[in-house]
């Protein structure tokens, strides 16, 4: 086999030189450690024990994962938030973006409070939240009070995983308002001018000029929100730690616990690359439709 | 200063070409436009010669520098080919003033260290010679000091004598005086002296700080400019300052180089008009203003070419007009080759001494102003070129009673100089162009025979008129002067003035234009030269069956039929060559070397005699010896051995290496032992 | 008439929405002016009827380290990753070369990968190299885990410098890395502000790293520490709210101060990622 002669000229090489650093960082932390998960993933390596094996194992820890009933419970969940935390965060945003588009006075204040949220370490809506889910003295229940309807939120495992969507709606809408506000913002004046010519007004005017027009945006924050619903953990792990049982568990979360805190870390590697591949499903599209066909 | 050439450029991007095989030779000093609409390849072209874009194919020559060859993979960077670009959007640095802008290419070429440590060494070994030479001579030493403390009283003196040392060679002087000590202070035995006393360094030191500030106040770039930045620049800061003091030999040296590149920013700046506005950042600036800078940026570091991508396109039309004058103008004070790219064939044609015009990547033409436009080469230069555009009608030639003329249809018009497109029958179908300002409308009555249009539309544009014409349903275009009485409706009398008719070939959309050396004839010689040799023939058939008139075409049909093996053929070609130009000299050479092939050795003679007159006429001694050499040869074959040595004695006179030749040709085998011959070779 | 009353509609929704959006922050910050008395005496949505300190004071004492160290490896790794992203994004942008396209695509596959799917290797690699439980294994991590989202934000933002003008500077007869740093770097001012806003919230707001690298005080990342307070004050909502006050104190003047930069780069790494 003859390899073709690589000629290196003065800027080649400066080139290489600068990106080296980059290269080498993310080569190694992100596919190195992918490729070494996925070793570990299929090792020898005894659960609780400390000491690294990465004598070859076979798949068993793939199979283990499809009879546990609660790594299928963390899938159902993942998919179930996802049904609900992305439509709904997106249904949230795109009517905050339509509400902030009426050139509103003041926009710029109203945006950073919808947006304050979203800039939130998790632990703090997760801290917030376990406050005003609180069953004695929560602000929802002392707001439901007046209407004699209190619940006990997540502390009930049936609808525990629903109540754990709300605030993440909280944190999200202002988010994806920004995207589709910004779509909304690239929309040539023209086009909405022609269109008010052309006599669309109000409703109309979005429902035909604007909202056709915002794909782009829509399907951008799609997602990032489901890739967001599938990496979920800080959030959870904090306000119920998948509890009440496994009510709210999901991949990610019963990774951590196998690994760190079960100590089988060939079993949460396996959950790991689950849902890596579950992920790429839909970065790897994403990104092929983004920048395919702009290589020079 | 510098000629360009480019062989054979091909740059491709995906499977189209933006140029294929592109030829031109820019000469020195040429104001060069590459012209045509967009996407023709023209700003690939600049961009290549710039060493932006890598092309796949061909070679680029910048004087005797071999800048890019991609078939022996040479590619010299940007930086390496000391071309200088002004581009469209100007590309001013924004976060620099106009004066770092001016100065960053002298600034970063500054930095290449090879140049700044083979400076440096230079300038230590004449400072080691010149202090050697001081030491011997403690006297000139005296004389320095003295020179010195006269430095000091004139520093005394203060701000004042700085000032008024407007001139320039003071600053310098000073300078030099202070290279001259810095040399005596670095030599240790001199060193040595001076530290016995320590307050005379001392002193001498404060005079050179204060030599320092004062030549910071008396530089006259820096006192215009007014600019604190720019002072600073000159001397950067205390702490490099302070550094540099360890080495006197080098802050001398770089604090020249300085005050010389601030000398040249000053110089480019002046020229250009913009010395008040050196301060300012580009966004300050106006669009004329920017693209002066740019300018500047480019004119400042005496490039062997400028590039110039459509420099002008970002102005308004009134700026433009002034900017191209402008132009015309640096292009006249500097002189160098400049390569200017544009779509605008009004700004082609006022500022180009030769434009090339491009179509999708290849050349459709290439000459002078006036060329291109009295001369179009093809249908789609004669339209591209001239506003309005040119008048274009398909016909048919025709002849009756003798006479030739062009059948557009709705009219028939005679052409007075049948002679020149007589025998051009065989391809009737033409295309019929003439510019507007061609196009005559007559006064008064409407004579019989004449070409009668209706007015259409006047568009007045102030001095002149266009009058958009109908003639049945072809329209045509008028320019005439506005003082004309035209009414919309009328029935006119139309002329065309004869001289400037042009007409085409329909199929190959080729001028039939005499003064026009046919396209048919480079595409011969391409194909010959890519060994096609019976398409090299069938081009020049076609050159010839289109214009039987052109020399060239007979003379490379002579060449390509001969390497095909046609001898008669040939010598028919060379001979109706030197008919049709006489003075055609390389045509004589040929004709008499076929000749000689076919043993005509007479006719061999009598046609390199031609040739040799032609050859002394011209004063070309190459030529000359070439025709004294080929004498002798067919001299020996016509058996005139006398003649013989005498053609050689002349031969060798010129150029002696044809002894060497001689010694081997076989054309002088029947004469190889005669002794004057043998004298003759042995002279070498 | 009904124009105007659909403004006055409007703007009620707004501002309802903007209520609902502050309450469970409202809600938190007077509670961590509560007493244990006023918890149960007055409502969640209540001011404290005695203001107090006592809360704040109290989780300060656990929550002061914790914040120097997010501070410090925070500040740290947002310059490291922007400067190399920087450096990445303008070769990526600017002086693109075949595969470069590839190349960036699998630079800022690293934005979306779960951290799971390397957090096993990630703690092996930091006891490895004798950075677990440490501050340089943090900023090591975050910097590393970073550059794909710099590398994406700076490489769009240098998308918009003019090509001509690189091109000037090569004609003019500089490299690249002489573009690099006497040109490019010159017009990143709000590029470096946007990345590292961006940047610094995302360190600051992280968990999953410094749960799994951390593990005393030398490195506690102050967002741990929070979740640690959890089990330490069950039931303690002042001194629970008091430490989310402290922690989210730096990121929420980050970004009332500085907020525009933070949604510049929001969008910036949306529309484009």
């Amino acid at each position: 086999m003859k390899f073709p002669r690589i000629k290196f000229t003065k800027d080649s090489l400066a080139t290489l030189l600068l990106l080296l650093p980059a290269l080498v960082l993310v080569g190694f932390f992100v596919y190195f450690a992918i490729s070494w998960n996925v070793v570990v993933s299929v090792s020898n390596w005894k659960d609780y024990s400390l000491v690294v094996d990465y004598s070859f194992g076979g798949f068993r820890q793939y199979e283990k994962l499809f009879a546990d009933p609660i790594f299928l419970t963390s899938l159902k969940n993942n998919l179930i938030l996802i049904a609900i935390f992305v439509p709904g965060t997106l249904l949230v945003g795109l009517f905050l973006a339509l509400l902030l588009d009426q050139k509103i006075r003041k926009e710029g204040v109203f945006r950073t409070i919808y947006l304050l949220p979203f800039t939130l370490s998790f632990v703090v809506t997760a801290f917030l939240w376990r406050w005003m889910f609180n069953l004695d003295n929560g602000v929802l229940n002392y707001f439901l009070g007046f209407f004699n309807l209190t619940s006990d939120w997540i502390i009930n495992p049936d609808i525990a995983l629903y109540c754990v969507v709300i605030p993440l709606i909280w944190q999200f809408s202002g988010y994806t308002m920004l995207i589709i506000l910004a779509g909304i913002k690239s929309i040539p004046v023209s086009h909405i001018m022609a269109a008010e010519v052309d006599g669309a007004s109000g409703f109309y005017l979005y429902r035909r000029v604007i909202i056709p027009q915002l794909k782009t945006s829509i399907a951008t924050a799609f997602v990032i929100l489901i890739i967001f619903a599938l990496k979920a953990f800080d959030f959870i792990w904090i306000l119920t730690t998948g509890g009440p049982g496994t009510a709210t568990y999901i991949l990610p979360l019963y990774m951590f616990r196998s690994s760190f805190m079960d100590t089988k870390f060939a079993y949460g590697s396996a959950i790991a690359t689950i849902l890596l591949l579950l992920v790429m499903m839909i970065v790897v599209p994403y990104l092929y439709k983004t920048y395919r066909g702009k290589e020079k | 200063m510098a000629s360009i050439t480019l062989k054979n450029l091909t740059k491709k991007y995906g499977n189209t070409f933006a140029i294929e095989n592109l030829n031109l030779e820019i000469k020195d000093g040429e104001f060069f436009i590459l012209l045509g609409p967009s996407g023709c390849g023209k700003s690939t072209t600049l961009l290549s010669i710039a060493g932006l874009i890598k092309p796949e194919g061909g070679e680029i020559w910048i004087g005797d520098d071999l800048v890019a060859s991609i078939e022996q993979g040479i590619f010299k960077r940007p930086q390496d080919r000391d071309g200088a670009m002004v581009f469209q959007d100007y590309a001013l640095y924004p976060h620099m003033t106009v004066f770092k802008n001016i100065v960053f290419p002298l600034e970063i070429r500054g930095l290449d260290k090879n140049e700044v440590v083979r400076i440096i060494k230079e300038r230590n070994e004449i400072a080691r010679i010149k202090i050697v030479r001081l030491i011997k001579d403690i006297n000139e030493i005296a004389r320095i000091r003295k020179e010195k403390a006269e430095t000091e009283s004139n520093v005394k003196g203060g701000d004042e004598t700085a000032r008024e040392a407007k001139d320039e060679e003071d600053i310098e002087w000073i300078f030099k005086d202070e290279e001259e000590l810095a040399r005596i202070i670095n030599d240790k035995n001199e060193l040595a002296r001076m530290a016995k006393d320590k307050k005379e360094i001392a002193r001498l030191e404060k005079i050179r700080a204060e030599t320092t500030s004062n030549v910071k106040e008396a530089d006259e770039t820096a006192k215009e400019a007014k600019d604190e930045e720019e002072v600073e620049w000159l001397f950067k800061d205390e702490e490099e300052l302070a550094r540099i003091i360890n080495d006197k030999n080098e802050i001398a040296h770089i604090a020249k180089d300085r005050i010389e590149i601030a000398k040249k920013v000053k110089e480019a700046a002046d020229r250009l008009g913009i010395t008040d506005l050196l301060d300012r950042k580009p966004s300050q600036l106006s669009g004329g203003q920017r693209q002066r800078v740019a300018l500047a940026r480019a004119i400042v570091r005496n490039p062997k070419v400028f590039l110039m991508d459509e420099p002008l396109s970002n102005l308004d039309a009134k700026l433009r007009d002034f900017a191209r004058a402008e132009l015309k103008k640096l292009h006249e004070k500097v002189g160098t080759t400049f390569i200017y790219v544009t779509h605008d064939q009004l700004e082609a044609m006022s500022l180009g001494d030769r434009i090339a015009i491009l179509n999708k990547g290849s050349l459709e033409q290439l000459g002078t102003p006036e060329d291109v436009y009295n001369h179009p080469a093809n249908v789609f230069v004669a339209g591209f070129i001239g506003t309005p555009p040119i008048n274009i009608m398909e016909g048919i030639l025709i002849e009756k009673d003798g006479k030739i003329g062009v059948d557009c249809g709705h009219f028939t018009y005679n052409l007075a100089s049948e002679s020149e497109l007589k025998g051009r029958i065989f391809a009737p179908e033409i295309i019929f162009g003439i510019r507007p300002e061609n196009v005559k409308i007559a006064g008064g009555e409407i004579k019989e025979g004449a070409i009668i249009a209706e007015i259409y539309v006047i568009e007045p544009i102030g001095r002149e008129n266009i009058i958009h014409l109908k003639i049945g349903e072809k329209h045509l275009i008028s320019l005439t002067s506005a003082m004309q009485d035209l009414k919309v409706g009328d029935n006119v009398s139309i002329s065309f003035d004869e001289k400037r008719i042009h007409i085409f070939d329909k199929k190959t959309q080729l001028a039939l234009d005499p003064n026009y050396i046919h396209p048919w004839v480079n595409y011969g010689i391409a194909r010959k030269d890519q060994g096609d040799l019976k398409g090299a023939i069938e081009a020049y058939e076609q050159a010839i069956a289109l214009d039987p008139n052109t020399a060239i075409a007979w003379y490379n049909l002579g060449i390509a039929r001969k390497d095909q093996g046609d001898l008669k053929g040939a010598i028919k070609a060379y001979e109706r060559a030197v008919a049709l130009n006489p003075k055609y000299v390389d045509a004589w050479v040929h004709l008499g070397a076929t000749r000689s092939n076919l043993k005509d050795f007479a006719g061999a003679i009598t046609a390199t005699q031609t040739a040799l007159k032609l050859s002394l006429e011209q004063n070309d001694a190459r030529s000359t010896a070439m025709a004294y050499y080929n004498l002798g040869c067919y001299s020996a074959g016509a058996g005139k051995t006398l003649e013989v040595i005498d053609f050689l004695k002349k031969a060798i006179k010129i150029h002696n290496e044809y002894a060497n030749i001689a010694k081997q040709d076989a054309s002088f085998d029947s004469i190889r032992s005669n002794p004057e011959f043998l004298d003759l070779i042995s002279m070498s | 008439m009904k124009l105007h009353f659909n403004r006055i509609l409007l703007y009620i929704i707004l501002i309802f929405l903007a209520f609902v959006t502050l309450l469970p922050l409202w809600t938190g910050i007077l509670t961590a002016f509560k007493s244990e008395q006023d918890l149960i005496l007055t409502t969640p949505v209540e001011f404290p009827l005695s203001p107090t300190l006592d809360p704040l004071i109290e989780t300060f004492g656990l929550m002061a380290r914790p914040i120097m160290n997010s501070l410090v490896f925070t500040i740290t790794a947002t310059i490291l990753s922007c400067l190399l992203g920087s450096i990445t994004g303008y070769v990526l942008a600017l002086h693109a070369f075949k595969g470069s396209n590839t190349i960036f695509v699998l630079i800022i596959v690293g934005i979306f990968i779960p951290y799971q799917a390397v957090l096993v290797p990630l703690v092996l690699i930091m006891s490895r190299l004798d950075l677990y439980n440490s501050l340089g294994g943090l900023i090591l991590t975050h910097t590393a885990y970073g550059i794909p989202i710099c590398t994406l934000l700076f490489r769009s933002f240098y998308a918009e410098i003019p090509k001509s003008l690189i091109m000037a500077a090569k004609v003019d007869g500089a490299g690249i890395w002489t573009i690099y740093w006497r040109i490019v770097l010159r017009l990143s001012v709000l590029p470096f502000i946007v990345t590292a806003v961006f940047q610094f919230t995302n360190i600051w707001n992280d968990f999953l790293f410094g749960l799994v690298i951390s593990r005393g005080v030398e490195s506690m990342p102050a967002s741990v520490e929070l979740a640690n307070l959890q089990g330490g004050f069950v039931a303690l909502w002042n001194l629970q709210m008091a430490g989310t006050v402290w922690y989210t104190l730096p990121s929420l003047v980050v970004y009332l101060v500085l907020g525009k930069y933070l949604i510049r780069g929001f969008m910036t790494g949306a529309v484009k990622g």
